[in-house]
């Protein structure tokens, strides 16, 4: 157990190096460059490189955190197509970039108890996970529904998929399928809804060619 | 006539940097986004020298080596990671360099007019 212990250490500390070394190289190379550049308009494409980066950096600070400490989870009510609102807005430069779209179909009156921030950091794993599978001009559709008492929200998306022999591990610690990534984001999903008896994670993953679903359904607290 | 360097890296804005700064000095520059693009290149122009990532989706850094040593035996090859760890990974020998990635590009481009003579 020590040695699998330390394998995973190993394996977490090269990830989280190369996760940490790769924006940062690229930040203070379009930087440097900054220092020298008279092109206005290639000032501002470095500028909104450094941005992108800077944000795939807090991307790996959020899930090292989010993976490391779990608060209690503080519920309270609110309207997912709202919510929607704000992570459509959050995604807008990236889908822009990868030249995708983000749909959400979610009823303007839907009403979820949750906790928004872990909310939050579970749409943001799961629709970056859908983005990196696209090839360009891909779909990721978000929806929710109504079910009895429980609230349904999936994401989907027209990308890659995971061919079966992934489909087992995908859940595993620093398991990635991705050139970039820390292999947290779907570990961190499927945690923070362990935290919570009442919710429950389900998830369908689907070969290469078919779309591919992630499914996560709250119940009302006072269902 | 210029010489032609192969930058295969996934990652388009690392593409862009290096790109630039390789052709700072001289270079034309070709570009791959994974290592069967690379292979392709390989085979169909004239190149003097390639770089190379290692984490790449598709086809790993390595395999790519492999695979370009075999089709052109005496291509100057350079790894450019963000890993530190493959060094001691005896696939990783078979490059001319193993290069860890930096915000300074100078060791980068002194190494490619290195193995290229200039």
């Amino acid at each position: 157990m020590t040695c699998q212990r330390l394998a995973a250490v190993g394996r977490f500390s090269a990830s989280l190096a190369h996760e940490i070394r790769n924006p940062l190289a690229t930040i203070g190379g379009f930087a440097k460059q900054l220092l020298d550049l008279k092109d206005p308009a290639k000032a501002q494409r470095n500028l909104k490189i450094i941005v992108s980066e800077i944000e795939k950096l807090e991307d790996v600070l959020n899930n090292l955190l989010e993976f490391s400490s779990f608060p209690a989870a503080k519920k309270h009510e609110f309207l997912l197509r709202e919510f929607f609102d704000e992570i459509v807005e959050v995604f807008s430069i990236r889908m822009e970039k990868r030249k995708a779209v983000l749909r959400v179909d979610v009823p303007p009156d839907l009403v979820l108890s949750a906790d928004k921030a872990q909310m939050g950091e579970v749409m943001r794993n799961l629709i970056t996970n859908s983005l990196d599978s696209l090839s360009s001009s891909g779909v990721v559709t978000v929806k929710a529904w109504r079910e009895d008492a429980d609230v349904i929200i999936e994401v989907s998306d027209n990308g890659t998929g995971f061919p079966p022999e992934q489909q087992k591990k995908v859940f595993e610690p620093f398991f990635t399928t991705k050139s970039h990534g820390t292999g947290l984001g779907l570990t961190i999903v499927k945690k923070l809804y362990r935290e919570e008896p009442r919710r429950q994670y389900r998830h369908r993953l689907a070969h290469r060619g078919r779309n591919n679903r992630e499914t996560v359904s709250s119940r009302r607290e006072n269902a | 006539m210029k010489k032609t360097i192969l930058l295969i890296e996934d990652e388009e804005s690392q593409r862009i940097l290096y790109q630039e700064e390789i052709e700072k000095h001289g270079y034309a520059v070709m570009t791959a986004a994974d290592g069967h693009e690379g292979i392709e290149v390989i085979e169909k122009h004239p190149i003097d020298l390639a770089i190379l990532d290692i984490r790449m989706p598709k086809m790993d850094g390595l395999e790519t080596l492999g695979k370009l040593l075999s089709s052109r035996t005496n291509l100057p090859v350079i790894i450019y990671t963000a890993y530190s760890h493959y060094k001691t990974d005896f696939m990783s020998w078979a490059a001319d360099s193993y290069l860890v990635k930096s915000s300074d590009l100078s060791e980068l481009t002194r190494k490619i007019k290195e193995l290229l003579g200039d």
